[in-house]
């Protein structure tokens, strides 16, 4: 075990917090709409710019190709720098472009890879149906093979940020005849083509970026098929594999920084009395320790899940175990944000940031990805070895 | 550079501690009889306590010069956790621990602690400012290390009179109440705070043993046990229980060993990641140890299966570690970290 | 103590349940809430018709006399439908104590016009920065010839943007006090500032900037004041309790009811028994709150300090209640759950806004604490 830093790291280190101390942008990011894409895609773009785009990909596809250190100190400074996380970027240059990266051809990586890197467009995930949720395989959207295009039919759901994309991962069923996760196809789909009708799913929090996406006759040519027709499912499991995996470093490290603040709060903000500081109380001050011990804990997880990635190219199951803490911990810190604020957390806040919507946004991290039932599951039984089945 | 993973030669102690605990002090030796009564020799025997010096365990983190393996205080903490996994005596980290401050000190003591010729148990104050303390396992020690205020000191057995036994909830190892005299001086004292960093690493270190081991028994447990016509594990709340203390144990190893590791490397936040460690690492144990007796059903409530010893073990690591206020005191200061 | 309720309460339940059960659908809900007002002035107006705006009043001023059970009965049904009209600040908070000052002028004629439904009032009392104490108002009220003036700030008021009326407390000038007035929300140099909660409810910041007020006007003052609002308030707060109980009750059926419909892995999810457990759990839950409920209504017409103790154990009860179920609502319906297209998601926020109205648990689990003598145990050690 080892835990030192060698003068390049070092040397990388203070190159990144000067870069982003620089160019990290200076306005609050919009919530929603076109706003939003705007301000992600030239954040990116500005990334690329500075040669800093694609950390994490390989050199030859535009990437940096950086070791998977070097990738968490510049998440890590990120954060330091309060650095835009997540957004409307976050499929392309986490699971999409990793998958195409991993499974595409080499048309499409050169056609894709670089326009995600550069920041001219957005992507998102089509895989999720009304009735098929976490029981992804049992999926209906159909498509048909005509002469050289596939046709699409049907309807996907909870695609974040649809209505802004350029692109869809796209699971869908080719052989209707097949059972479960036989038969299905991971194709790349133009968001603009015709017949694709998106409906905006208004939230618990207002911030309105899920979507349905209809697909009415939309006709994808076969050359966007990502890996074999009728070989979908495997290809999937690669884009979930990157999805549980790695591209969550980021929002671990924005939840200490979030911490941070509220520790900040704590001592800014009156308590329950209404006479003392907020840490005075020593309820609050016990919530307080307990999730700065959690928090550091979830680091120090980050670190042990790049210890394995150093060691196996291919996330393993133990992912799910990070996934699950983050989720149910950063539900945990929000619901204090929202105890600390008291009568002033009726409130809601149009701008970015806002404890309240943060706060109700994160309800979706125990549900999106896999929900925090699931993930126990696959604990359980891929993990621990405990018998299928039962109930 | 980031490896929170055992190297080989890490794995290579890992085994060999796991691997002579296994057959000389395994978790069966805590059962009770066919008569219904456990045995009286649980602890660890003086043949046992040399052989273990001469596998080295005492030396692992003391520098080679000195008579030790040159390594740091994360392979002391992988013997510890394996410690804490079989329930073995808090002793052996005790004497750990006192052989770095004799190193430390440059005493003479060291080649006895070294040697398995003196034999270390700790010392627990009862609470601030009393002269009343707990000797845990003290039968038979030449010394008591006292950690106070993160603070180590060794005292000869001497130094405390007034002894008298107690019933111990961890009957596991003996408990005895004793004042120490007026007066009395330590052997040896450190100046700073290194030796109690490294104390209550060992601490965590062997709670998190308790948490794997509760997870480990309950997992086999599910396994195998059948009701309904299947193997308990397939019902998802006792799936689900599992996968939550797999949770606690892998939270726990991570944040014990980046201590660890932080504490080694002498790193800034050292003191901050070693709290947050003691905290996690105690809510794993005892978390896991409940949830391992609910898992084991009825009989989880009888003696006669392990899951109750991991329970009170929790409980007396929890409460040895006697740095409660600096725990808080470190986890509520300024030096939150980000990066 | 009879847990039972008598033909007339099960009267007013039945018929509660179905108006709203008639009226008060999901998308009309919805829509309400996306109008201007926020709430529904034609149920408003039948509420009148129904007598509900005069439950708990003295039948002397044409109320209908009752217990505080019937208002935790009516609430309840309110809660499971979440209505949204502003029935608590008018009916309850403000009803209380225009009940109790009827000898004032002011106050008689327009506990009157609210009973009818041609009034409706909002309680004024929260300042900026307080945390739920509301025993020292930095508004101050001067005398000003036969009247007063009025001058300070209040924020958060419930419900202020339907209000005609408001009751606003102030500091009488020099004195040390506590005082209520009537305030006509159209007065000169009153101004507010509206905005949805997280609920979609109505509130307001409101600036008194020179307000002139009536004599007639002053409802209460001194001692008699602070003790009626403190009254007032425990009973919103309990009402809200009861309100809450009804949301759990609702969404709770809801999410059973999703269970036993939603197929995944070619079963009902219902039949896996990490989420028959969790429901179990929401179950229990729900019946401490009623449990707690039951309490806290039998307390109401007691000593103020033992009264005042069981609202807060109530409300600390039913916030962690609420929590679970409202949370664990939203797991067990997935992703559905995050859209406003779907009821859970307005549970939750519901018992979100609920759990910080009228005080959160932390100040209840105090204020608790302080009543029961608890604090001067530790004093004493």
């Amino acid at each position: 075990m080892q835990l030192s830093c060698t003068p390049e790291e070092t040397q990388f280190r203070e190159e990144v917090r000067a870069w982003l101390r620089a160019n990290v942008p200076r306005s609050k990011r919009p919530r929603t709409g076109l706003a939003l894409r705007d301000y992600d895609l030239a954040w990116q773009r500005c990334q690329y710019e500075g040669g800093w785009a694609g950390i994490s990909w390989p050199r030859e596809y535009g990437g940096r190709g950086l070791s998977l250190t070097q990738q968490v100190i510049w998440y890590e400074e990120c954060a330091a720098a309060h650095a835009p996380v997540g957004g409307s970027t976050f499929v392309g240059l986490s699971h999409a472009g990793p998958t195409l990266i991993v499974r595409g051809t080499e048309e499409q990586k050169r056609f894709h890879l670089p326009k995600i890197l550069q920041g001219e467009a957005v992507w998102c995930q089509g895989f999720s149906e009304p009735n098929a949720g976490s029981d992804l395989a049992s999926l209906k959207t159909r498509a048909h093979v005509e002469g050289e295009h596939l046709v699409v039919n049907g309807s996907k759901i909870w695609t974040s940020y649809a209505a802004l994309a350029d692109w869809q991962e796209l699971l869908v069923r080719t052989d209707p005849g097949a059972q479960r996760h036989r038969g299905l196809t991971w194709v790349i789909c133009d968001m603009h083509a015709p017949g694709i009708t998106i409906r905006r799913i208004p939230t618990l929090s207002g911030t309105g970026n899920l979507c349905q996406v209809f697909y009415d006759e939309v006709r994808l040519p076969l050359a966007n098929v990502v890996g074999e027709v009728n070989g979908g499912w495997d290809v999937s499991m690669t884009t979930l594999g990157f999805e549980r995996g790695t591209a969550f470093i980021a929002h671990q490290i924005h939840l200490a920084a979030m911490l941070e603040k509220l520790y900040v709060m704590a001592h800014d903000l009156r308590g329950p009395d209404g006479r003392l500081p907020a840490i005075e109380d020593g309820a609050v001050a016990d919530q307080l320790l307990k999730l700065r011990a959690e928090v550091a804990a979830l680091r120090a997880m980050t670190y042990l899940s790049v210890s394995r990635g150093a060691r196996q190219v291919v996330p393993g199951p133990e992912g799910n175990i990070i996934a699950l803490c983050y989720a149910e911990l950063s539900k945990r810190v929000y619901a204090f944000a929202v105890e600390l604020l008291g009568n002033e957390a009726l409130e809601m806040h149009d701008e970015n940031p806002d404890w309240l919507t943060d706060y109700l946004d994160a309800f979706k991290n125990t549900i999106a990805g896999g929900t925090s039932e699931i993930r126990r599951n696959v604990i359980g039984e891929r993990l621990l070895g405990l018998p299928r089945g039962g109930r | 550079m980031i490896d929170l993973l055992p190297s080989e030669v890490e794995q290579q102690i890992i085994d060999g501690v796991a691997g002579f605990l296994a057959e000389e002090l395994p978790l069966a030796r805590l059962r009770p009889g066919p008569d219904g009564e456990r045995s009286a020799d649980i602890g660890i025997s003086a043949e046992q306590w040399h052989e273990i010096a001469g596998l080295g365990w005492f030396g692992l983190g003391i520098p080679e010069e000195r008579g030790g393996a040159g390594f740091t205080v994360v392979a002391e903490m992988l013997v510890v956790r394996e410690v804490g996994r079989y329930a073995v005596s808090p002793s052996i980290s005790a004497t750990i621990a006192a052989a770095c401050l004799a190193a430390r000190a440059d005493s003479e003591l060291l080649a006895g602690l070294l040697a398995g010729e003196r034999r270390v148990a700790f010392a627990s104050r009862l609470c601030a400012g009393s002269d009343e303390y707990h000797l845990v396992d003290a039968r038979g020690a030449d010394h008591l290390l006292v950690v106070d205020g993160m603070q180590a000191q060794l005292y000869g057995a001497a130094a405390f009179g007034e002894v008298r036994p107690v019933i111990s909830l961890d009957d596991a190892v003996t408990l005895e109440r004793a004042r120490l005299t007026a007066g009395a001086r330590p052997l040896l004292q450190e100046a700073d705070s290194d030796i109690g960093h490294r104390a209550s690493l060992h601490n965590s270190a062997q709670l998190l043993g308790v948490a794997e081991g509760a997870l480990t028994l309950s997992v086999e447990y599910a396994k195998v046990r059948e009701q309904f016509g299947q193997a308990i594990g397939s019902f998802q709340t006792i799936k689900h229980r599992c996968a939550d203390m797999a949770v606690m144990a892998e939270a726990a190893y991570a944040q014990a060993f980046f201590a660890g590791l932080s504490q080694a490397g002498g790193q800034r936040d050292a003191a901050y990641q070693i709290a947050a460690a003691k905290v996690i690492c105690a809510e794993a144990a005892l978390a896991n140890a409940r949830s391992g007796i609910q898992i084991h059903g009825g009989i989880g409530f009888t003696a006669e299966c392990d899951a109750h010893v991991f329970l009170k073990r929790a409980h007396l690591l929890g409460q040895m570690g006697g740095e409660r206020r600096w725990v808080r005191e470190t986890l509520l200061s300024k030096t939150g970290v980000v990066a | 103590m009879d847990f039972n309720l008598t033909d007339e309460q099960q009267m007013l339940r039945d018929g509660a349940r179905r108006f709203f059960r008639e009226h008060y659908g999901f998308e009309q809900r919805r829509a309400l809430l996306a109008s201007e007002s926020g709430f529904s002035a034609e149920c408003w107006a039948r509420y009148a018709e129904l007598g509900w705006l005069a439950l708990g009043q003295p039948e002397e001023s044409g109320g209908w006399a009752c217990s505080f059970v019937e208002t935790a009965i009516l609430l309840e049904e309110f809660g499971r439908a979440l209505a949204l009209e502003p029935y608590l600040s008018s009916a309850v908070l403000c009803g209380h104590i225009l009940g109790r000052c009827s000898d004032a002028r002011a106050g008689g004629a327009a506990l009157q016009e609210m009973m009818k439904g041609r009034t409706r009032l909002a309680l004024a009392h929260e300042e900026p920065g307080d945390r739920y104490d509301a025993d020292f108002p930095g508004l101050v009220a001067t005398r000003r010839g036969d009247g007063f003036l009025l001058q300070g700030t209040k924020s958060c008021v419930l419900d202020a943007p339907a209000a005609d009326r408001l009751i606003v407390s102030a500091q009488p000038g020099g004195e040390n006090g506590l005082a209520l007035f009537l305030v006509d929300a159209a007065t000169p140099g009153l101004r507010m500032n509206a905005y949805p909660l997280v609920d979609g409810t109505r509130a307001a910041d409101i600036v008194l900037d020179g307000v002139r007020v009536p004599a007639a006007c002053l409802l209460a003052g001194g001692a008699a004041a602070r003790d009626l609002l403190h009254e007032a308030l425990d009973r919103a707060t309990l009402a809200r309790v009861a309100m809450a109980l009804g949301a759990m009750e609702s969404v709770l059926q809801l999410t059973a009811d999703y269970l036993k419909t939603r197929v995944q892995f070619g079963q009902p999810i219902g039949r896996f028994q990490a989420l028959q457990h969790r429901l179990a759990e929401m179950f229990v839950e729900v019946q401490e709150t009623r449990s707690i409920l039951c309490c806290g209504l039998a307390q109401m017409g007691g000593p103020a300090a033992q009264r005042s103790a069981m609202v807060s154990a109530a409300k600390v009860v039913a916030v962690n209640a609420a929590r679970i179920v409202g949370g664990q609502a939203i797991q067990l319906h997935g992703s559905i759950a995050m859209t406003a297209e779907y009821a859970a998601g307005h549970y939750y926020e519901h018992l979100l806004a609920f759990e910080k109205i009228h005080g959160d648990a932390d100040w209840h689990l105090d204020r608790f604490a302080r009543l029961r003598g608890t604090h001067a145990a530790v004093v004493h050690a």
